[in-house]
């Protein structure tokens, strides 16, 4: 019995497989991309057939930044007029943009079928804002962005 | 019969040397420990799979130190696409720094040289700003690449909760 044990018994030579997976650690580690960037898209403005002119026909939301640092908010091309007003939303602060994620979430609500939004900058509006912005619009559904130029 | 871990056990040194009560010859075994080498082949294999993991398929972007990149939450992947960035130091197209009314013709020539070899990159403009910079800034890119036939604009963002700055 004693010899059949020691025949059956035997041993792994795991310094290889550690000089391997070393390696892998250390090349990963090294050609990991530790920050990820990822991308707001925009559609064209300009053009034959620009958001601009889309827009001009179909409903859409507009996003007018004024210099002041004031939002208006419109629907265009709706059916219902009461939903047409412009509406103002002074300088947002940092915790005014849930207002306006809030009120552009329930455009989205009572019109599902809009799905563009067009946003008009300003000369001196933050990028920040501007993108913060966007943001709020693609959480609100709105997946037709566009952006005018000056 | 010797336990496993018996076999694992180390003598004291200095007990050894001991000259009251040397016990050397008591204890023969030798000064060798086997170590257990599975956790840490099981430790490092984790590893490998975690990065392996977070080393996913996406594009790469190179962001210069000076640009801070904005905050968004709905962010998408980062596509293929002509890199547009803006420093202090002016307009950057690719690798090269180019001069605010000279913008419109590299984008053209670019967009057509890729649009030549029908590649994908050649219907997006990758937008690089700092959060601080202003549309004013941004517009002479976004006018030009929306001009020389760029149908996306990608504004290039870092994934996660947007910070609520002021306006």
């Amino acid at each position: 019995m004693k010899t059949q044990n020691k025949d059956v018994n035997f041993e792994i030579n795991l310094l290889p497989v550690i000089s391997l997976l070393a390696v892998c650690i250390s090349f990963l580690l090294l050609t990991t991309v530790w920050i990820h960037i990822g991308t707001l898209d925009v559609k064209q403005a300009l053009g034959e057939a620009t958001e601009q002119e889309k827009a001009e026909e179909h409903p859409a939301l507009w996003v007018t930044f004024e210099q002041s640092g004031d939002l208006i908010l419109q629907m265009k091309n709706v059916k219902d007029k009461s939903l047409a007003k412009a509406v103002r939303f002074a300088k947002p602060q940092s915790d005014q943009w849930k207002t306006l994620e809030n009120y552009t979430a329930s455009l989205r609500d009572r019109l599902p079928e809009v799905k563009m939004a067009l946003v008009f900058p300003d000369r001196k509006t933050p990028y920040n804002s501007l993108i913060k912005t966007l943001d709020v619009l693609k959480k609100s559904e709105f997946s037709d962005l566009g952006i005018a130029p000056l | 019969m010797n336990s496993y871990l018996e076999n694992q056990i180390l003598n004291r040194p200095l007990e050894n040397e001991s000259l009251i009560r040397p016990k050397s010859n008591r204890a023969s075994r030798a000064l060798v420990a086997t170590l257990i080498l599975t956790s840490l082949v099981d430790a490092f294999s984790i590893l490998v799979i975690y990065l392996l993991m977070n080393s996913s398929a996406s594009q790469e972007l190179n962001v210069e130190k000076e640009i801070k990149l904005p905050m968004a939450s709905q962010s998408d992947v980062l596509d293929a696409g002509v890199v547009v960035s803006i420093s202090r130091a002016g307009y950057k197209i690719g690798d090269e720094f180019v001069k605010e009314q000279d913008i419109f013709t590299t984008l053209k020539q670019t967009q057509e040289q890729l649009a030549e070899d029908d590649e994908e990159r050649s219907k997006k403009l990758i937008v690089q700003a700092d959060k601080t910079s202003t549309f004013e800034k941004v517009n002479p890119l976004v006018m030009a690449g929306t001009q020389s036939g760029f149908t996306t604009i990608k504004f290039a963002v870092l994934p996660g909760p947007s910070e609520g700055e002021k306006l």
